[in-house]
C-alpha cells in the first residue's frame, strides 16, 4: 500500500469579493507534498502564499477545488472535522508567535491538548516539558511570553506545534520577527524536524536562508504556481 | 369618649396589608433592577473579553478548538462571573440584613431572614443569569473566523 501524500491540492481557488470586483487570492493551485518533504513557498507580498497556507491548514475554506490532508479529503468537512484535522495532523508556527500572554511557556505548549481527546494531565505535562527541553527552554517553562525574547517565544511556538505529534508543520514566515542569529537557530530546528523526525514541512517565507533548507521551492505569483524548483 | 378614636382591627390589618404590598413591590423592583444591571454587566464584560481576546480565540481554533469548545469556554467564564457576583451579593445582603435586623430588634421584631435555601437559590440564579448573559458574547466568539482572528491587531 502506498503512503498518501501529506498534502495534496487540486485546482484550488479562493476568491474574495470586494464590491463589484473579485480578487483571486489562489487561482487554480495543484500541489502535491509528499510525506517527509520540506517545501518552501515563496513569492511577493500578495501572491497568495499565506492564503495557500490557510487553505492547507483548514483555517479557510476554498471557493472551489479539493484538498487532501494525509489522504483525507477536507472538502465537505464541518467545523468539527476541520478542527480534528488541525488538531491531529497539523502544527502551526506563525510569524508573530501567537502565544497567549497570560499563560506560561509550559501552559502555552499544553494549549492544544486542551481540545484533544484522551487527555492525560501528567503525561501531557511530561511531554510538554520534554519538548521544551528539546527546544532548549526547560528552564524557562514557568515564564510568560512577556518575559521571553522573540527567539524564545518562537521556540515555545514550535514546541506547541509539536505537542499533538502532527505529521505536518505549517509555518508562516517563522523567522519574520527574528534577528539573523536567532533566525539561523530556528531554521536549524525546522530542518531537524524534517530530517530527523520525518515531519512534512510547508514553510511560507521571504528569507533565502529558509528556502535554502527546502527540498523544493514553489514560487507563487498572482495566486498561481509560477515556478517549482528542487534544491536538494 | 372624647379624644379617643376607635379603629377596628380589620382596618389595621388592611393598612398592614397595604404596607406589606408596597414593601414587597419596592423589594421586587430593586431585585429586577439588580437582575437587569447584573445581566448587562456580564454581557458587557464578556463582549469586552471577546474583543480583547480575538487573536487568542483564533489561535485556539488553529490548534483544534471547535466552535462548541469556544462556546463552552466563554459560557463557563460567564457563569463563573455570575457565581462570583452572586457570592459577593449574598455576602453584602447578609451584612445588610444583620444591620437592618439589628435596628428593628429594639422594637422586638426582625424583618428579614436569610435561609440556606435562599442562599442556594440566589447563587444558582446568579450563575444561571451569568450564563444566559454570556450566550451572545460566547456565540460571537465561537463564530469568529480563525484567519481574521489570528491576524487581528
Amino acid at each position: 500500500m502506498t503512503t498518501p501524500p501529506a498534502i495534496e491540492t487540486r485546482d484550488l481557488r479562493r476568491v474574495y469579493r470586494r464590491g463589484p470586483s473579485e480578487v483571486r487570492a489562489i487561482d487554480g493551485v495543484t500541489l502535491r507534498v509528499e510525506t517527509g518533504e520540506l517545501v518552501a513557498v515563496v513569492g511577493r507580498s500578495g501572491s497568495g502564499k499565506t492564503t495557500l497556507l490557510d487553505l492547507v491548514g483548514c483555517l479557510l475554506r476554498p471557493t472551489s477545488g479539493e484538498i487532501w490532508i494525509v489522504g483525507r479529503p477536507v472538502s465537505g468537512l464541518g467545523d468539527g472535522g476541520l478542527a480534528a484535522i488541525r488538531r491531529e495532523r497539523i502544527g502551526f508556527v506563525f510569524q508573530e508567535f501567537n502565544l497567549v500572554s497570560t499563560l506560561t511557556a509550559l501552559e502555552n505548549v499544553l494549549l492544544p491538548r486542551r481540545y484533544a481527546p484522551g487527555r492525560d494531565g501528567r503525561r501531557d505535562r511530561e511531554r510538554a516539558m520534554t519538548l521544551l527541553e528539546e527546544v532548549g527552554l526547560a528552564a524557562r517553562a514557568r515564564h510568560r511570553p512577556g518575559e521571553l525574547s522573540g527567539g524564545e517565544q518562537q521556540r515555545v511556538a514550535v514546541a506547541r506545534a509539536l505537542i499533538n505529534d502532527p505529521a505536518i508543520i505549517l509555518a508562516d514566515e517563522p523567522t519574520g520577527e527574528l534577528d539573523s542569529e536567532t533566525s539561523a537557530a530556528l531554521v536549524a530546528m525546522l530542518r531537524r524536524l524534517n530530517r530527523e523526525d520525518g515531519r512534512t514541512l510547508l514553510i511560507v517565507t521571504h528569507e533565502p536562508d529558509v528556502a535554502a533548507i527546502a527540498g523544493r521551492v514553489v514560487r507563487l505569483s498572482d495566486g498561481r504556481i509560477a515556478e517549482e524548483s528542487r534544491t536538494v | 369618649m372624647k379624644g379617643i378614636r376607635a379603629i377596628p382591627p380589620s382596618r389595621i390589618l388592611a393598612q398592614l396589608g397595604q404596607a406589606s404590598v408596597l414593601f414587597n413591590l419596592v423589594t421586587l423592583g430593586s431585585a429586577l433592577i439588580a437582575v437587569l444591571v447584573g445581566g448587562l454587566s456580564v454581557v458587557n464584560t464578556m463582549v469586552m473579553a471577546v474583543s480583547e481576546r480575538v487573536r487568542e480565540i483564533g489561535l485556539k481554533k488553529a490548534v483544534g478548538a471547535t466552535m462548541g469548545a469556544i462556546l463552552r469556554e466563554f459560557l463557563v467564564e460567564a457563569a463563573l462571573i455570575g457565581a462570583i457576583g452572586g457570592l459577593l451579593g449574598i455576602a453584602a445582603g447578609v451584612a445588610m440584613v444583620n444591620v437592618l435586623n439589628g435596628m428593628t430588634a429594639a422594637q422586638g421584631t426582625t424583618i428579614f431572614v436569610v435561609t440556606p435555601r435562599l442562599v442556594a437559590a440566589t447563587l444558582g440564579f446568579s450563575t444561571l443569569l451569568g450564563m444566559l448573559a454570556g450566550i451572545y458574547p460566547a456565540i460571537r466568539a465561537a463564530r469568529l473566523d480563525p484567519v481574521t482572528a489570528l491576524r487581528s491587531t
